[in-house]
């Protein structure tokens, strides 16, 4: 019973690692305050979800479910170009709302509010990952392979490249880089891990349905990434294991599950108001979050 | 070299670049001067693309560039130090000069599979362009912890390591001590006898005439003399609109 619990555990922070990861690269390498990573993540959730549904490989379906997110990251890119700041979040913002009513009002293909039951669990060349043990290996393997790109891409020339625009984008600008095209790129690269994320869930939890991706949904990735601290991979994998695990003892409490969501959310922002005053940089941030 | 044609810029009410023209001739180093607000940045924001003229040409070897990006007209060969320092305040100073030499860094695949590499010419032009301007010692210190001259020459080394025809300097000797003052006055001439051509804007006239072959001056958007140090230094109107005299 432990051994499962805990499995399950780590299963949701391999998948939150994707997720947060992923929202690094926009955020604290490229200084995007991109609001709409959860519409991201649903988007793959529902692409993979429809496409193992109707009995496409999973390696396939997670692969299109990455590149369909990615897609739409290089899309926001475009009217977002020359936006800064509030308005560039604002703007994202409004495409997580556009992503949610989509998810909700597509009832031919995403089935609205009744969401999408009976995902089948992933099976690669014949191997089944339909037991949570297995599944975990899966979680770590994907984890693995997005750190792997993500630290890749954050210590390359074009990482710094992404930093310089984050800083100061007219001065990089005035170094030749074609920041519109860096930023697309992060973007769209971003987006594209969190659709592999949004897969993950979608396969691991077996249902989903609109109200997984929400603009609420997206608060503990934010948190994670800014305690972890801005640019810093290793920061985020230390705020992941907390943020998943810092509100799990409230389960044994016996509270009712109507309490324990506001509980959740009040410990959550707590979190954040003591880190913000004692610790504006989060754990091991390298950047000052204006 | 460089050629401005009838450059006239207007920001609501205010002409602050009225009909200018010019040229900056190859390999000579030539100082814009002139009182303040008289327009010589905004001539330099027009010249790299950062604003657009309302109307006139800017031709940088008999090519138009006037429609051209920030970053295009930077890789067409003008590189450009500002006013106030503009480095990548969270990265190393070794970090800031690598970005002006790396023209490969936007090539994603390249980058994730390591086949972008810092070379060692790089990081020998690098450890040059610091011994040069004296300021090897900060090379992996955070540009934010660097002190106001510090960072001038920082920017000033990343503006010259960026490949370029043309360097434009505006105010590189605004806020830095005498010493380094002097050591930049050498430096520049030394950048001139290497064949490079300079448009400086500077306030410090005796800097200015230390290290100008031609000197233009603006007042109020126009340019009102050009000519040698010597010619600029007799010129009563230049006596009356810059130095009140």
């Amino acid at each position: 019973m432990i051994d499962a619990y805990f499995i399950h555990l780590l299963i949701l922070i391999g998948i939150y690692l994707i997720l947060a990861i992923s929202l690094q690269l926009s955020l604290g390498y490229s200084g995007l305050l991109n609001l709409g990573h959860i519409a991201f993540f649903g988007i793959g959730a529902y692409v993979s979800a429809i496409l193992s549904s109707s009995g496409v490989p999973f390696l396939i379906s997670i692969l299109v479910a990455g590149i369909i997110s990615g897609f739409f990251g290089w899309l926001l890119s475009l009217p977002t170009s020359r936006l800064k700041g509030d308005y560039f979040a604002l703007t994202t913002l409004g495409f997580s709302f556009v992503v949610y009513a989509i998810f909700l009002n597509w009832i031919e293909i995403t089935k609205g509010p009744f969401g999408l039951p009976g995902i089948p669990r992933p099976n690669i060349f014949g191997i089944d990952f339909s037991s949570n043990t297995s599944f975990l290996i899966l979680v770590i393997i994907l984890v693995l392979i997005s750190y792997f790109f993500i630290h890749r891409i954050c210590n390359s020339q074009f990482g710094k490249a992404l930093e310089a625009t984050r800083d100061d984008e007219l001065a990089a600008k005035s170094l030749g880089k074609h920041t519109f095209k860096l930023k697309s790129i992060s973007l769209a690269v971003s987006a594209f891990f969190a659709g592999i994320a949004g897969c993950l869930f979608a396969s691991y939890i077996t249902f989903i349905d609109p109200s997984s991706f929400t603009f609420i949904n997206l608060i503990p990735i934010l948190l994670i990434v800014i305690i972890g601290g801005l640019a810093s991979l290793r920061g985020t994998i230390l705020a992941t294991i907390i943020i998943v695990l810092l509100p799990e003892p409230l389960r044994f409490i016996g509270l009712p599950s109507s309490i324990l969501g506001p509980i959740r959310q009040i410990v959550f922002a707590l979190m954040l108001i003591l880190i913000i005053y004692f610790k504006p940089r989060g754990f091991f941030g390298k950047v000052d979050l204006e | 070299m460089l050629k401005i044609k009838n450059l006239t810029k207007k920001f609501g009410g205010i002409t602050a670049v009225n009909n200018c023209s010019f040229e900056i001739e190859k390999g000579k180093i030539t100082a814009l001067i002139g009182p303040n607000g008289s327009g010589k940045t905004t001539i330099f924001n027009l010249i790299s693309g950062i604003i657009k003229p309302d109307q006139g040409e800017i031709f940088l070897n008999n090519q138009n560039i006037i429609n051209y990006s920030v970053d295009q007209i930077s890789n067409l060969g003008i590189s450009r130090l500002f006013q106030q320092p503009r480095l990548f305040k969270n990265l190393t100073v070794k970090e800031n000069l690598f970005l002006a030499i790396d023209n490969e860094d936007v090539k994603l695949w390249k980058n994730i599979f390591g086949l972008n590499k810092i070379t060692k010419e790089k990081q020998g032009a690098v450890q040059k362009i610091l011994e040069d301007v004296g300021i090897l010692e900060t090379k992996n210190k955070i540009v934010n912890e660097l002190s106001f001259g510090q960072k001038r020459l920082t920017e000033l080394a990343r503006t010259i390591l960026n490949p370029h025809q043309l360097l434009m300097l505006d105010e590189p000797a605004g806020g830095i001590n005498p010493k380094i003052k002097k050591d930049m006055v050498n430096f520049l001439l030394g950048l001139k006898k290497r064949g490079q051509t300079i448009l400086l804007i500077e306030h410090d006239m005796p800097f200015t005439f230390s290290v100008a072959d031609s000197i233009i001056v603006i007042n109020m958007g126009k340019v009102i003399a050009q000519g040698a140090p010597n010619e600029i230094k007799q010129n009563k109107e230049v006596l009356e609109a810059y130095l009140g005299c």
